[in-house]
C-alpha cells in the first residue's frame, strides 16, 4: 500500500478533475506550467504535516492541503467559480463520518491568498486555497488510515 | 520559417500596412514621363552589410528596418509531462530619415517612431509560442551622418518554449 498522503492526493485529484472552469488541467505539483493551453488550471500539493494527538497505538496527523487556482490575467469570475467547485467537491466527498473515501477524519478551510503576477510570459492570477486534513494511522502503518 | 524570422516578418507586415495609409509617408515616384507610382516608406529587414552609404540611402527615401536583438529566458518549469520556459524576445525597429520633424518633403523621424510604437504596443504576432502582445521598451538616438538620422525603437514579445517530457 502507498502512504496515506499518496492516497489522499490521488482521491483529491480525482475529485478536482473535470470542473467546468478548469477541466482536466489539474497538476499534482507546487507550480503550474502557466501556458495558454493549461489555463485556467489547478495545482494540488500537500504541505507540512503535524502530530495532533492519537491513542496508545495510533497517531492523528494533520496535513496542509494547498490548491493553486491559476487563471489568465485577473479573471476573478473564473477563479471564484473554481473555488466554488473545489469546496463542493471536497466537502461533498463525505460518507459515514469521514472524508475522501474514508481516508480523512476532517477537512477544514484555512484561507486563501491572491496574487496577480505580471512577471511571467502569461500574466495571471494565482490563488492558493489552504485546507487542513486530519487522518489517523496505526503506529507503524503509515499506509493505512484507521 | 523559424520563430525569430516569423515574428520579424509579422512586425514588418504590420508596420508596412500602417505606413501605406499615412499620406506624408507615401511619395509619388515618377516611372515614365507623365506617370507616377505611390512609394510608401519601406519596411525591410536590417541589411546584412550596413554601411554609411546605405544609411544615407535609407535616410534619403525614408525607411524602417527591423532586426532581432535577442532573448531573455525565465526559470524553467517542470510540471508533470511538460517543460516550459518563458522567453522575452526583443526586436529593434530602426527608422531612417533626412529630417527629425515632418515637413513638406515627407514624414520625419519622430512621426515614424510614433507610428511604429502605436502599431506595435499590444500587437501579438500570429506565431506559435507567442503568448502576449508587444511591450514597448525604449526608443533612442542611434546615429546621424551628414544629415541622415537613425533612431531605434525596442519592442519585446513574451513567448514560451514548451517541450513534452
Amino acid at each position: 500500500m502507498s502512504h496515506v498522503q499518496t492516497q489522499l492526493m490521488s482521491r483529491i485529484t480525482f475529485l478536482l478533475t473535470g470542473f467546468d472552469t478548469t477541466g482536466n488541467r489539474v497538476y499534482q505539483a507546487s507550480e503550474h506550467p502557466l501556458t495558454p493551453a493549461t489555463l485556467p488550471g489547478l495545482t494540488i500539493a500537500l504541505g507540512d504535516e503535524r502530530n495532533v494527538g492519537g491513542t496508545m497505538n495510533s497517531t492523528i496527523k494533520q496535513v496542509d492541503l494547498l490548491i493553486g487556482v491559476y487563471v489568465s490575467g485577473d479573471d476573478f469570475t473564473v477563479s471564484a467559480q473554481a473555488m466554488v467547485e473545489i469546496e463542493e467537491a471536497l466537502y461533498g466527498d463525505y460518507a459515514n463520518g469521514r472524508y475522501f473515501n474514508g481516508l480523512a477524519l476532517s477537512v477544514v478551510y484555512q484561507g486563501c491568498s491572491n496574487n496577480y503576477v505580471a512577471t511571467t510570459a502569461v500574466r495571471h492570477t494565482k490563488k492558493v486555497v489552504r485546507y487542513t486534513i486530519e487522518y489517523q494511522t496505526a503506529d507503524g502503518h503509515a499506509d493505512t488510515a484507521c | 520559417m523559424n520563430k525569430i524570422v516569423a515574428i520579424e516578418e509579422s512586425i514588418k507586415a504590420r508596420l508596412q500596412a500602417e505606413i501605406a495609409g499615412v499620406p506624408a509617408l507615401v511619395k509619388l515616384m515618377p516611372v515614365v514621363e507623365g506617370s507616377a507610382v505611390e512609394a510608401p516608406v519601406k519596411v525591410e529587414s536590417y541589411p546584412s552589410n550596413p554601411s554609411e552609404q546605405l544609411l544615407n540611402t535609407l535616410a534619403s527615401t525614408g525607411a524602417v528596418v527591423v532586426r532581432y536583438v535577442g532573448s531573455k529566458y525565465g526559470d524553467r518549469r517542470d510540471v508533470g509531462s511538460i517543460i516550459v520556459q518563458d522567453r522575452t524576445m526583443s526586436y529593434e525597429v530602426q527608422v531612417f530619415s533626412k529630417s527629425l520633424q515632418a515637413g513638406n518633403s515627407g514624414g520625419g523621424i519622430y512621426e515614424l517612431l510614433d507610428i511604429c510604437a502605436l502599431r506595435l504596443i499590444g500587437y501579438k504576432p500570429n506565431v506559435a509560442g507567442v503568448v502576449d502582445g508587444g511591450v514597448l521598451v525604449q526608443d533612442d538616438y542611434v546615429t546621424e551622418v551628414k544629415g541622415a538620422w537613425a533612431y531605434g525603437l525596442m519592442v519585446s514579445f513574451n513567448a514560451q518554449i514548451t517541450m513534452p517530457v
